[in-house]
């Protein structure tokens, strides 16, 4: 049987490493709901990875709801819209949802009340099947769209990098693994919305034309499952099905997804659009499919709301913007001693510092832990060297090893040992007897190295400048010396006229200026030879 | 909401391994075979034992706090216990008291403190404190006590207690002696018992082996010792080295320990002692007793397997199971001592930093193409 015959009967492969977690994901019998009605909205100016776009509102400013607050030339930018219509407050820098707290640029939305919103019409191509695809990816940049997987890369630029003829999308690979324990927003938006997800991949497919679509979704979502596949035959989706994986974490990461498919290992250096695959979440699917129809850019995701401190956990519709302590309030939030927010699944996600904060395009889930729920870090003590770290790695590296060059700061050895390789997903930490925080060393280790670097290339911009800078002394110096030399001359030669004039002979005049004049170049000669070879003596000393 | 919210690092959950459980573990699954020592050699075990526990765990309190630790690392990593429990498993069943108390000092101060604690020592603690009392008082600790079933009613705890301390021990020897004698008659098998042994301690089979080999004359050696399952000595060890095998497989498969160190060592031992014995089958053992006799079972699950001071790495992990085979054959085969799991172990963690850094993993991706998708 060959590869592609295995994709379309969707026999699966294994992947190497990964671990079994309590699932905790009691959430996903819950419709979903829609949040109280927020009355303010912060909105963050850059919510996924690349860069903040410029802000082309201002403070007292009435916008509707749909309607673009930033924009920028730069690929690497994407916009953010206003989720609902409103007086824009304030524009600067407030809390975002990150593990240390940081401020950012942010603009502060006063919502309208509900009966008074006003929507701002973006364009829509609900025949898009007659557009072009770069007026489609424009399109899905225009509305904001970001992997909604976690990562928050921007959708079009990795859509666009497979329509190029060199370099076709084979395989579309829609990501509903949800492997991240207490999760349930992907698979509660595949069993309620399995239409419009659909109706998102015959879009991408529209674009990318790809051989095969496959839709990944872990067995514990049976409903998830049946949703996705009769949507697909009511939408006449072709060549396309659902291939059921099994449990494990985290096989939700995209190159282990495509390992589980298609049995390919795509390096951690390589895009996995050079092997001909683009994977995306089904989130991101879902809101490709209403920014293209509907016109309606990212401005509200589903989130799971789970943990033993919340009362009324579910998944709820959340407006981006809407603070999340309100959110903990209006689900019941009953904290015990030291509680415990974490921003993303407890694999991969953060603790918050403080709650006070916006929900993003890339928050998929709030816990609230209780007690034990999720078990607090042991003291941690010395390495056994007992390797179950490297057993569980999906990407194989070997993370005691690893450890070892992060806390000695061996910089290049953690390189040269697969530090880049490293996705974070916690599986060493989550099995290590010793209670050692792997993954928090890489991440040090991921950012020292980082410093190192930029510290680096300041040294050398210092060093250039430096050298730049005395090549032109050096020049100078040479130009002095030229005109004294010259204006020496100059005197002499006048001197001596004076001198010849005062015997009033012509001919002794005329031979003291022919005279001074070789004098002049002789010694602008030599200063020349003496400044070349200061300069190469001194550039001399550089190079070594 | 006024509560300040804790923060740690990801992931935020683990599952329930922690290393003390690890090494409790391993200490369960040796509880069979010392029932089995204990059938088959007496009280001498829990004397040993309860010296080991005692002089382990109290060295390693002292330097715990030296170090400034909190003494519940005892039992947080329960490595100290460990180390105890196989040491007194290695030590002959009748060691005086000193021995065993020096043995586990030197094991626990020594080979694993002074290099930095758990997770930092080179060699293996038990067998450091081992072969550092072979080769300090190489007589007691080859002079092994013959093994008769029931042998926990002969040398009774009173009479253990006198030989380990050295009182009277001539006198208690003796008794041991008649009481097994007269509970063997009562068996109905007297001759074999008779054609055994003549005293109720001495050296091992495999010294004697050992002393037969410069003669070529190991073959017929065999064959006059009547190493059969009709013989006590034979079924004795053959009974405990199946119950390390057991305890081992039931390691493997709680994924406590990996298959690869006990299978690559095995392997090789099977391998090199199968060539010798078809090359040369008056000189050199049969296989069957090579795994029977000594801690060859004991070595490739218990000792071998000690994270710390072995290679985790898939590949490592297999070649240093067959340099431990390696040398365990020669030295068993070609050198000087009878038994050579501590010495074999102890050379091999030596090599265990090399191999571990000379081995590579395979990265992820590194065999593939992006023409991959096309594939045939």
């Amino acid at each position: 049987m060959n590869r592609w015959d295995r994709i379309r009967k969707g026999v699966i492969f294994s992947f190497k490493g990964g671990v079994y977690p309590e699932e905790h994901k009691s959430a996903h019998v819950f419709p979903s709901h829609e949040l109280p009605f927020p009355k303010k909205l912060v909105i963050p100016i850059k919510q996924h990875s690349g860069v903040g776009g410029e802000i082309i509102v201002s403070e007292g400013q009435h916008v509707g709801a749909f309607e673009p607050l930033t924009a920028s030339n730069s690929p690497m930018a994407i916009p953010v819209h206003a989720p609902l219509s409103g007086i824009i407050e304030k524009i600067g820098p407030s809390l975002v949802p990150h593990p240390s707290g940081l401020a950012e640029m942010c603009i502060t939305i006063a919502t309208d009340l509900p009966a008074m919103q006003v929507k701002y019409n973006n364009p829509n191509f609900p025949l898009y099947q007659m557009e072009n695809p770069a007026t489609l990816l424009d399109h899905i940049k225009n509305m904001g769209i970001a992997g909604l997987g976690g990562a928050g890369f921007p959708t079009d630029i990795k859509l666009r990098s497979s329509v190029n003829p060199n370099n076709p999308c084979e395989l579309l690979l829609i990501n509903g693994a949800e492997c991240e324990p207490y999760i349930t927003c992907d698979d509660r938006l595949m069993c309620e919305r399995a239409i419009e997800i659909v109706r998102g991949i015959k879009i991408i497919q529209h674009i990318l034309r790809p051989k095969f679509t496959v839709i990944a979704i872990e067995e514990n979502k049976p409903q998830a499952i049946m949703a996705i596949s009769a949507a697909l035959n009511e939408e006449h989706c072709e060549k396309a099905r659902v291939t059921s994986i099994p449990v494990k974490y985290p096989s939700g990461a995209a190159r282990n997804l495509i390992k589980i498919i298609t049995g390919i290992e795509v390096p951690y250096q390589a895009r996995s659009s050079a092997y001909g695959v683009v994977v995306q979440n089904v989130t991101t699917v879902f809101a490709v499919g209403r920014a293209v129809l509907l016109g309606e850019p990212l401005v509200k995701r589903m989130v799971t709301i789970s943990g033993d401190s919340i009362r009324n956990i579910g998944n709820y519709w959340a407006y981006i913007g809407t603070n999340v302590r309100d959110i903990l309030n209006a689900c019941g939030f009953t904290p015990d001693e030291n509680p415990r927010v974490i921003i993303g699944g407890p694999m991969m996600g953060y603790t918050l510092p403080n709650a006070n904060v916006p929900i993003v395009k890339t928050t998929n889930c709030i816990i609230a832990p209780r007690g034990q729920e999720l078990k607090r870090l042991k003291p941690q003590v010395d390495c056994i060297n007992c390797g179950r770290c490297a057993k569980v790695c999906p990407a194989r590296l070997i993370p005691y090893e690893l450890h070892d060059y992060c806390i000695t700061e061996e910089h290049n050895l953690a390189l040269k040992c697969g530090l880049k390789s490293c996705i974070e997903c916690g599986c060493c930490s989550f099995v290590c007897p010793s209670a050692i925080r792997l993954v928090e060393s890489f991440r040090e280790e991921k950012a020292k190295i980082k410093a190192v670097k930029r510290k680096e290339e300041k040294l050398k911009i210092a060093k250039e400048r430096y050298a730049a800078k005395r090549i032109r002394v050096q020049e100078e110096e040479r130009l002095r010396a030229e005109r004294k030399a010259q204006a020496l001359a100059k005197a002499k030669a006048l001197a001596e006229l004076k001198k010849s004039q005062k015997d009033n002979t012509q001919e002794d005049a005329t031979r003291a200026l022919k005279g001074a004049e070789k004098d002049a170049a002789i010694a602008k000669a030599r200063a020349d030879a003496q400044a070349k070879a200061n300069t190469s003596s001194k550039t001399n000393g550089d190079t070594k | 909401m006024s509560h300040t919210l804790y923060q740690e690092g990801a992931p935020h959950d683990a599952n329930v391994s922690s290393t003390g459980k690890i090494m409790r573990l391993v200490i369960y699954a040796l509880v069979p075979a010392i029932i089995a020592h204990f059938y088959f050699f007496g009280w001498g075990i829990v004397f040993n034992l309860l010296f080991c526990l005692i002089s382990s765990l109290v060295t390693e309190g002292i330097i715990l706090k030296l170090r400034g630790h909190s003494l519940n690392r005892l039992w947080r990593d329960s490595s100290a216990a460990l180390t105890a429990v196989i040491l007194a498993i290695a030590l002959p069943p009748l060691t005086p008291w000193y021995l065993t108390i020096i043995g586990c000092v030197f094991a626990i101060a020594i080979v694993k403190h002074a290099f930095g604690g758990l997770g930092h020592n080179i060699f293996n603690p038990a067998m450091g404190g081992f072969v550092f009392l072979l080769i300090s008082a190489p007589l007691p600790m080859t002079e092994y006590i013959e093994a008769v079933p029931n042998n926990y009613l002969n040398v009774t705890a009173p009479r253990a207690i006198s030989i380990i301390f050295n009182i009277n021990k001539e006198q208690n020897l003796y008794n041991a002696y008649n009481d097994a004698y007269k509970h063997v008659i009562t068996r109905d098998d007297a001759d074999t018992f008779m054609a055994n042994f003549d005293a109720i301690t001495g050296a091992t089979f495999l010294i004697d082996a050992k002393h037969e080999q410069p003669k070529n004359n190991v073959y017929s050696f065999i064959k006059v010792r009547m190493m059969d399952l009709s013989n006590y000595t034979f079924f004795a060890h053959l009974v405990i080295s199946s119950l390390f095998l057991l305890g081992g497989i039931a390691l493997i498969v709680f994924k406590v320990i990996d298959f690869r160190i006990p299978l690559s060592f095995l392997l090789t031992v099977i391998i090199i002692a199968s060539i010798c014995y078809e090359i040369a089958p008056n000189t050199y053992l049969p296989t069957l007793y090579h795994l029977t006799f000594g801690a060859t079972f004991f070595g490739a699950f218990f000792i071998l397997t000690d994270p710390v001071t072995a290679v985790p790495k898939p590949i490592g992990a297999v070649i240093f199971g067959i340099i431990a085979g390696i040398i365990f054959m020669l030295i068993r085969n070609f050198g000087g001592y009878p038994d050579a799991v501590a010495f074999s172990v102890l050379l091999t963690n030596a090599c265990a930093p090399l191999i571990s850094i000379l081995t590579k993993r395979r990265e992820f991706g590194a065999k593939s193409h992006p023409g991959d998708i096309y594939e045939r």
